[in-house]
């Protein structure tokens, strides 16, 4: 068996000393399809930007493509990262195609222009989320869902072997959070390995190859179906959520009033 | 005899068409990225520069020059490492380089020094160094953000995308702040200390209401910049009004028609 691309082992990370991942190990194979769930606070995006490099490793190890993230020199390029879309300034005086480009900028190198071949990259990623005929259109000028498809589009502008999504559907409404997990499973099939962050076990879990389940510890890594059940989600979040099954998969897990049953 | 035969004048109008391009020009990144009560804070320290400079008997532009940038990097640094919020910092630079400032004068006992002039600018003061120097600094600013555009795009639009990405965004944001801090001291010389920072927000705001995109904004804002120092020149000539205040004046009532005259204002 291949060595995984993303491994965490015994992770352990605090801010000021409050802690907020304890003893993490997770594993995500080539071409795997992973959901990080947990409730708000549960520490999943500073797990995410601690395989990104964007935070240090204290205690533990993490590897990515087998080396630490703080290492990883040109292979940083073979990861696409997708932040939340509240992140970004709607209003920033920027065109869809030059938003795109800047997925490559760190490719391209500093002081450098980009050339040719940046462009034709730039374009291949926005016919990949069907965004082609928008190129010239400011970010503020597209809808949450084109915008969203932007964020992978910029993701995929260095055509990366993996992809890295922190709760991406957050400000969208259902049906392109729908078309946009749709497009993943796709970029899947073409081979990506993908770890996606959200607190919304519900949608994803039609999608994903497994579920791991993370609040300040990982306490388990199983596929979709196994997770589902309620005992492991109360176990993540609490005896105070409700959940409504459609059939297997719990869609809406909500708090409940105090006193019901 | 000609308005423009005046020596003071020449100076003036050149000082007024390096600063206006610069203050555009930085100005937008100062925007975007939300530096406007930074270029506040350090434009302030700059009277602490002038009068270490005249205590010292160095020129004070020079003095201002490096206690500006101090002052920028020391607010971008202790924001980052101590977490302290950056509007307190600068509110604390604001006041403390201002009463270091006035300590230095006072005791230093130091006379005729144009406290006035150094406060709300006095276009009969710039000399030739000051233009020289404001030109060298004009190519150095130019260069870098020609050379380094694309990095100050990712520093303003997504900082952590790009450390992600492997771009050294905190060497960048150091060297935005640096700038910003050089062109302050430049333009105090023209419109004085109090004054900076609006010609360093007022064309970048104006012209950022409605372009499309970086490059666009930053030529708004150059022939914005340019025209409101220039026609505010003459129109204190003619007015016989103070020239930094009457810049000043001018660049907030074109900010303001655009601003009123768009539909759908987005940064100003």
């Amino acid at each position: 068996m291949t060595s995984p691309v993303i491994e965490v082992r015994h992770l352990s990370f605090s801010y000021e000393d409050i802690p907020i991942l304890e003893d993490v190990s997770l594993a995500v194979q080539k071409g795997e399809f992973v959901a990080l769930i947990g409730p708000n606070g549960a520490g999943k995006t500073t797990l995410l930007k601690i395989i990104l490099g964007l935070l240090p490793v204290q205690q533990g190890e993490v590897r990515v493509f087998g080396k630490p993230p703080k290492y990883l020199g040109n292979l940083r390029h073979r990861i696409g990262y997708i932040p939340q879309l509240p992140h970004f300034d709607p209003y920033f005086p920027i065109t869809l195609r030059e938003f795109v480009l800047t997925g490559r900028y760190g490719l391209i190198g500093i002081g450098k222009r980009p050339k040719k071949t940046d462009w034709e990259a730039v374009e291949n990623a926005l016919e990949a989320v069907h965004l082609e005929s928008l190129g010239e259109k400011l970010l503020g000028e597209l809808s949450g869902g084109q915008r969203q498809r932007a964020l992978i589009a910029r993701a995929l502008s260095t055509n990366p072997e993996v992809l890295l999504c922190d709760e991406p559907t957050t400000a969208v409404d259902p049906k392109s959070s729908e078309s946009f997990y749709e497009l993943l499973l796709r970029l899947k099939e073409e081979g990506k390995t993908i770890l996606v962050v959200s607190h919304d076990v519900g949608v994803i879990a039609q999608y994903v190859d497994s579920i791991a389940c993370l609040n300040r510890t990982l306490f388990c890594h199983r596929r979709p179906e196994e997770v589902i059940s309620q005992e492991i989600l109360e176990a993540l979040y609490g005896k105070e959520v409700a959940f409504f099954h459609h059939g297997e998969i719990p869609h809406i897990v909500v708090r409940k009033e105090k006193g019901e049953q | 005899m000609s308005l423009l035969s005046l020596g003071f004048m020449q100076r003036a109008i050149i000082a007024g068409c390096l600063v206006g391009m610069l203050c555009a020009l930085i100005g937008v990144f100062v925007v975007l990225k939300r530096l406007s009560f930074m270029g506040a804070g350090i434009s302030h320290a700059a009277f602490g520069g002038v009068a270490l400079g005249y205590v010292l008997g160095i020129h004070p532009t020079f003095t201002a020059f490096v206690f500006c940038i101090l002052t920028g990097l020391g607010i971008a640094f202790l924001s980052k490492e101590r977490r302290l919020k950056e509007d307190t910092l600068v509110g604390i630079a604001f006041a403390s380089t201002m009463a270091f400032g006035v300590f230095l004068i006072g005791i230093g006992k130091v006379r005729n020094v144009d406290i006035f002039g150094y406060l709300f600018g006095n276009i009969l003061a710039i000399t030739r160094e000051d233009l020289i120097f404001a030109s060298l600094l004009s190519g150095l600013v130019l260069f870098v953000l020609f050379v380094f555009y694309k990095e100050f795009v990712i520093v303003t639009l997504d900082p952590e995308g790009g450390k992600a990405s492997g771009i050294p965004v905190e060497a960048f944001s150091y060297l935005l702040v640096t700038l910003v801090a050089a062109v302050v001291a430049v333009t105090i010389r023209l419109v004085g200390i109090v004054l900076a920072s609006a010609l360093l927000v007022l064309p970048a705001a104006t012209a950022l209401i409605r372009a499309r995109t970086i490059p666009q904004a930053m030529l708004f804002a150059l022939l914005n910049g340019i025209a409101v120092s220039l026609g505010g020149l003459f129109l204190a000539y003619f007015l016989n009004a103070p020239a930094g205040a009457t810049i000043v004046l001018l660049g907030t009532g074109v900010f303001l028609v655009v601003s009123i005259s768009s539909s759908s204002p987005r940064q100003g």
